[in-house]
């Protein structure tokens, strides 16, 4: 059997972790959510992640830096950021320092999860459909794919 | 003879059809703001019934972005309907206090404002962001009808004032196309009819000159 797909997903904003987490859940991905940029930071460097959903306006620590963290360290881990209302000018920023994909509020879980299905498919992991239950679908795997519990 | 000269003469033996003329663009905007308001009421409906992953700051830009249409809605009619223009005002500025109190209310989404609807009975009504939302959209179009409480009744009465004011030039319009889910297309055939108006009279105008 397939592992979960290991998902952190940061956002400052406690609906938005509220209401993915379980639409996640429900594609077999095991979620980790935090709203304080610093604790998921903490936690990515205690375990590995194959997919890093954060937010790209916090305090204190925003998703840029979130990602060049991520990069500098964990070069495998994909990264989506969620942007807030109107700011596709920090989107197209980060699309440029190597984003895997970006999502703009308001939007639909099923959006993120196709951007998820997406990634996990860039990183060789099986995993569910998007739009077809729980079934998990064999991705082609490139070259090296991605295991978090080998780093 | 230059079209711009053409047009001064045009003016100076017509003063009337100048004045037609900035009632028609004048009117388009009003519609046009009528409509971006209702297309910003459906987009609330949507995102609160569909289930939509938002913010609090997606409700705040909304209504702050109905407050800023309704604000340029209300210049419109004033132009429109100069002797409504202080009521007018009077209206949008309760409104404005309406959109601040809701913006202002805690993050548990008990809003300040003395006549808060009764809880929506959804399922996300729980979620603060949501509450927020509904708020919203019983502000924009609730079951209270004052003028004061909710904003689709004073789009209401500023658009039949105006309609009002444009039958002496005998433009007639149906005061009923104000109705949800008619409204959208029935705007298009109201600033269409002024236009054919306006411009049928210039071309008698150049006509007869």
């Amino acid at each position: 059997m397939s592992k979960p797909l290991e998902v952190l997903l940061l956002d400052d904003e406690p609906i938005v972790g509220r209401r993915l987490k379980p639409a996640l859940d429900k594609i077999g991905c095991s979620v980790e959510v935090f709203e304080d940029p610093a604790k998921a930071v903490e936690r990515m460097d205690q375990k590995a992640f194959h997919i890093v959903v954060t937010d790209i306006r916090m305090e204190g620590m925003d998703g840029l830096q979130v990602l060049g963290h991520v990069q500098q360290n964990y070069p495998q881990t994909k990264v989506i950021m969620i942007t807030g209302y109107a700011k596709i000018d920090l989107a197209r920023e980060a699309m440029g320092k190597g984003v895997f994909d970006f999502i703009a509020k308001p939007f639909k879980p099923e959006d993120l999860r196709q951007i998820i299905f997406n990634a996990a498919e860039a990183l060789g992991v099986p995993m569910a459909c998007p739009s077809s239950g729980n079934r998990p679908v064999e991705t082609s795997k490139p070259q090296g794919s991605f295991d978090p519990s080998t780093r | 003879m230059g079209i711009l000269k053409t047009l001064k003469e045009i003016g100076q033996k017509e003063p009337e059809i100048n004045g037609l003329y900035i009632q028609q663009i004048r009117f388009h905007q009003f519609v046009e703001n009528t409509r971006k308001l209702l297309d910003l009421f459906d987009d609330g409906r949507e995102k609160a019934l569909d289930e939509y992953i938002f913010d609090r700051h997606y409700v705040i830009t909304l209504i702050d972005r109905v407050v800023q249409r309704l604000g340029m809605m209300v210049y419109d009619a004033c132009v429109l309907v100069p002797e409504n223009g202080p009521a007018f005002y009077r209206v949008y500025d309760g409104h404005v206090l309406t959109a601040k109190r809701l913006v202002g209310s805690n993050p548990s989404g008990q809003a300040t404002r003395s006549h808060d609807p009764a809880p929506v009975d959804t399922p996300d009504a729980a979620e603060p962001e949501y509450q927020l939302l509904f708020q919203a959209l019983d502000w924009f179009n609730g079951k209270d009808k004052r003028l004061d409480a909710t904003v689709m009744p004073f789009m209401e009465e500023m658009f039949s004032k105006v309609t009002q004011n444009l039958e002496p030039l005998g433009i007639e319009i149906d005061q009923n196309l104000f109705q949800q889910g008619q409204l959208a297309s029935n705007l298009d055939i109201c600033s269409q009819t002024l236009s054919t108006k306006a411009h049928g009279r210039l071309q008698l105008s150049t006509f007869y000159s």
